[in-house]
């Protein structure tokens, strides 16, 4: 046989370069295709491509870059290059899903071994979005903090004009019997900060003929309105960039003495605040009754937290002490209700006190209006536990009252 | 030609995603491979061919024949080796194996040497060379040394020990498959984490990373480390249970009491670094284990409890076999049979407990760092009983015949003291943080490596070469260049690696700052030469293998201990 007699040497030696001569071969060729590679994009529906880079924090997505856990909005048939940079050390995976929540139809775009755990590390992965929605890009590791919104839309989004905005919102109406309506209410008011860029997606089951217009101010004027929607189509999508205070209204062609509200303020901020009869945020490692520091023309939004099962009512005056005859009432809370939330603008500048109408020697805290040039939404308060980083506010089911304190 | 990178990519997606092929794939491949097996252990003509064999020659069973025919003989190769699954056959399997890794990774070496011809790489790329050390380093120690040293011991136990039953063959012929099976795996992964492994590069699947499979080298030394927990299980079995009743424990050669010593450190050293590997492998789906600083030091601790054991389990069998070898060519008995297996088992002891040398600067504290100090300086109490145990046999004795094994074996003496006080110096904590990472590490370990694993090996191999040929004699004066290029060669690439790394040289990089220049342009020539040799040598294997046998297969490992003689002799010399 070939391993016998005197060949056997020789077979052994060619054995041996022909082994060495592969083993060459593959040590100077070592693998480079991406461990993990998306299926290969379509070229004929592709019409965009997006940059985006995001930074990996377990405190949420860009956390120290501006808003944390951005909403993304980008237009339909996009190639988006996501660059991950990892920030904290910590593994992290870029998930996506389609829905407005994280879910187990799950596709993991970078996983931890992708990311690193080096901070400053890029990672890049190419994903193609070919269907109108929302969807959620998350983080496996921290699913409680890293999640935000990603929108695909009809249009051409925002980021292909190289414009940014502070904030992205997002807002479904109902075309209905000639009326504009959000979950049965009729012409809901909109609340945006400034610099927000809102998707608008206009549904219309019956594809009747109207177009949608928008104007600033407070009524209806055709003349200085802006046509968005002049199509016949159950579904459209337009992006609408919001970046100056003020009030704004919306209306359809089919209907002009009926129109909604959009209000635009310099800031709005979600916060929350626990009541407690020692103070407000007695039980958290903050401080008690916080200072708030916040600019003129923000609306805040109140989460009020009931942490002793008793009857508090948040009041808010201007002037450094309570005021019971200027306070408004902004929420309430009883051993019944154990979270509720309410609106207060901050118009002018100056110190506002906030304070607990059962509990006024205890409950007390200032709120510090200062005329900040900045129109970002995106303010510090010390002490506070913000429920939702997110500063778009879309009160789609508000009444009137709740929006006015 | 080779569709490697397309097959693991595919099993990639599964890792890093969720998709199902990489399940559908290893359920595949493993029902695949479960029926080769299956055909390869029952249905392969040789075990008939064997049988029947046995059957003519009387016997009922047919490992009884291969105990009494076969096993305790000296063996020729033959392609049958890996359908038998008797002792020698599995050694022969793993002698070549080994032989042709150290061919494979040896090249991977020279390449590296020459690829820095210039300070900054010119010939290779920086992640290239980053391949080729991994792959050099790990094919080397687990492969080439490891798989030599069980080589040996499969081969020549069984005449040690004249065995009276080899029943436990097919385990070591798993137990050989398996190892090869890590060996290709770690090969064709391409990694580039070194030879330790250590998280988080190994945990970077990038080119930049740990490389794109490196989660494969991981596999493949899991499974390595399979095959060797196997076969040393079975080699404790052949040594403790199935030695002939003439041969008492404490007449034991001393080659097999190094083999017994080897095996026990495997056996004891190994399992931390395996369950560390099995941790590694799921951080690749879920990290959970090595992902903080604190975790990847445990990593270190884990790789080197087992790190520092092999590094001396790739030597301690070749101190064996220099025991073996040395009588004959002197025709003296050893110097001192007690203390050469005391010197052996004191190893063995003090290998265990000097691991934490190699994280002296990695923050272990004063008191640990004292702790290991002092073990890896009393390492030189048994390496200098076991290399005055040679002196003392070269010194008492009435002449010294300089054959081709005697000189890989005066040299590996040599080699072995140089490299083991530049060794020594390395575990002084202040000397370690100067030459921590430079290549006077490297230079420490190649004398060692060179001169004992890779000479007695050559050693052994030439002593057995008419052996394995069926009565065929080497060329001498090839042999004699074989090594003289080798030794040549090792001593001018160490011994410019341990001054330039003295003067700060790093190691395990691409490049170096021209201020290195000579020290590497020597190097570069030494381990060219030492290339050159390899290739003289594999010149006159297949020459002299062309030519008639002209002596008697016999060799003097096994003749003398085949029971011929009837006066077992410890030393295994007269």
């Amino acid at each position: 046989m070939i391993m016998e007699g005197n060949k056997a040497g020789v077979v052994f030696v060619v054995i041996v370069l022909l082994l060495v001569a592969i083993g060459l071969t593959l040590m100077l060729n070592p693998p480079t295709v991406k461990a993990f590679q998306l299926p290969p994009v379509p070229s004929k529906n592709v019409k965009h491509y997006e940059n985006i880079t995001i930074y990996a924090d377990a405190n949420g997505w860009d956390y120290g870059h501006g808003t944390i856990n951005p909403t993304l909005t980008i237009a339909n048939n996009t190639v988006v290059n996501f660059t991950v940079i990892e920030e904290d050390g910590q593994p992290h995976t870029l998930t996506i899903n389609p829905g407005s929540s994280e879910s187990t139809y799950q596709d993991t775009l970078l996983s931890t071994s992708q990311i690193t755990t080096i901070p400053g590390h890029k990672s890049y992965v190419q994903a193609y979005f070919d269907t109108i929605g929302v969807y959620t890009y998350w983080c496996t590791v921290h699913p409680e903090t890293m999640v935000a919104t990603l929108y695909v839309n009809a249009t051409v989004s925002n980021t292909t004009s190289g414009v940014h905005y502070a904030h992205y919102a997002n807002q479904t109406l109902q075309l209905l019997k000639n009326n504009l309506t959000s979950n049965g209410v009729l012409y809901p008011y909109i609340a945006l900060a400034s610099n927000t860029l809102l998707n608008l997606t206009i549904k219309d089951p019956n594809s009747s003929n109207y177009t949608f217009k928008i104007n600033s101010g407070s009524k209806v004027n055709a003349t200085t309105s802006t046509t968005l929607i002049n199509e016949t189509n159950s579904s459209l999508t337009v992006s609408v960039p919001f970046n100056n205070t003020g009030q704004y209204v919306y209306w359809n062609s089919n209907n002009t003495s009926r129109f909604g509200t959009i209000f635009v303020y310099t800031a709005l901020v979600n916060t929350s605040l626990y009541a407690d009869v020692y103070g407000w945020n007695f039980s958290k490692s903050s401080g008690v009754n916080p200072t708030i520091s916040i600019s003129a023309g923000t609306l805040v939004n109140f989460t009020i937290i009931n942490e002793d099962n008793l009857t508090h009512v948040l009041e808010i005056n201007l002037g450094n002490a309570e005021n019971s005859s200027t306070a408004v009432a902004v929420a309430s809370v009883d051993p019944s209700t154990n979270l509720t939330w309410g609106y207060y603008l901050f118009t002018s500048t100056g110190n506002y006190t906030y304070w607990d109408l059962y509990h006024p020697s205890t409950a007390v805290g200032i709120i510090n209006v200062t005329n900040s040039s900045s129109s970002s939404a995106v303010i510090y308060i010390p002490g506070l536990v913000s429920s939702q980083s997110s500063s778009a506010y879309i009160p789609g089911t508000q009444t009137r009252d709740e929006l006015y304190p | 030609m080779f569709s490697f990178n397309a097959l693991l990519s595919l099993a990639s997606i599964g890792l890093n995603g969720t998709n199902l092929e990489l399940l559908y794939l290893s359920v595949l491949l493993g029902i695949i491979a479960i029926i080769l097996f299956y055909f390869y252990f029952r249905l392969v003509p040789a075990k008939e061919y064997l049988q029947e064999q046995a059957e003519d020659a009387g016997y009922e069973r047919t490992n009884e024949y291969v105990r009494d025919k076969l096993s305790d003989k000296p063996r020729e190769l033959s392609w049958k080796i890996f359908l038998y699954d008797d002792s020698k056959s599995i050694g022969l399997r793993y002698l070549f194996t080994s032989i042709l890794f150290l061919f494979i990774a040896g090249s991977f070496g020279v390449l590296m040497r020459v690829s820095l011809t210039e300070p900054n790489p010119t010939i290779i790329g920086a992640a290239q060379y980053n391949v080729l050390m991994t792959e050099h380093a790990t094919l080397m120690i687990y492969m080439f040394a490891l798989g030599a040293a069980l080589g040996l011991g499969f081969y020549l136990l069984p005449s040690h020990l004249k065995l009276k039953k080899d029943t436990m063959g097919v385990y070591s012929s798993i137990a050989y498959w398996v190892w090869l099976a890590g060996g290709i795996f770690i090969l064709i992964s391409r990694a580039a984490l070194r030879w330790y492994f250590y998280p988080p590069l190994s945990l970077e699947l990038t080119q930049s990373g740990g490389g794109e499979f490196a989660w494969l080298a991981v596999l493949g030394l899991e499974l390595v480390f399979i095959g060797l927990m196997i076969a040393s299980v079975v080699i404790i079995k052949i040594i403790a249970f199935d030695r002939s009743p003439d041969i008492k424990l404490n007449q034991m050669s001393l080659f097999s009491w190094s083999i017994l010593f080897t095996v026990i450190m495997a056996i004891s050293s190994a399992p931390p670094l395996m369950v560390g590997l099995g941790m590694l492998f799921y951080d690749y789906f879920n990290p959970i284990f090595f992902i903080t600083g604190t975790n990847t030091l445990l990593f270190t601790i884990l790789f080197w409890f087992w790190g520092h054991p092999i590094v001396y389990m790739a030597i301690i069998p070749f101190f064996g076999l220099i025991y073996e070898i040395i009588p004959k060519f002197t025709g003296t008995k050893i110097y001192s049979y007690n203390s050469g297996v005391w010197g052996l088992g004191l190893l063995l002891i003090l290998s265990e407990l000097v691991w934490g040398h190699h994280l002296l600067n990695s923050g272990l504290g004063i008191a640990w760092i004292t702790f290991f100090t002092t073990m890896s300086f009393l390492v030189v109490i048994p390496s200098a009983i076991t290399v005055f145990n040679f002196i003392g046999t070269l010194w008492t004795a009435k002449s010294i015949r300089t054959t081709v094994p005697m000189l890989f074996v005066l040299n590996g003496i040599v080699d072995f003291i140089i490299g083991g006080i530049t060794g020594v110096m390395q575990s002084f904590a202040p000397f370690n943080e100067q030459v921590h990472g430079t290549y006077w590490v490297t230079g420490h370990f190649h004398f060692i490596f060179i001169g004992i694993t890779m000479g007695i090996s050559f050693a052994a191999f030439y002593m057995l070469f008419p052996t394995f040929t069926g009565g065929r004699k080497y060329n001498v004066s090839l042999a004699r260049w074989h090594f003289a290029l080798t030794a040549g060669g090792s001593y001018l690439m160490a011994f410019a690696w341990s001054v330039g790394g003295f003067l700060g040289m790093p190691r395990a990089v691409a490049g170096y700052f021209g201020f290195f220049q000579g020290y590497q342009d020597a190097s570069i020539i030494g381990g060219v030469i030492i290339g050159i040799g390899q290739l003289i040598f594999l010149y006159n294997i297949a020459t002299s293998w062309l030519k008639a046998p002209s002596t008697s297969s016999d060799n003097a490992f096994e003749e003398e201990n085949t029971g011929v003689s009837k006066t077992p002799s410890p030393a295994g010399g007269k």
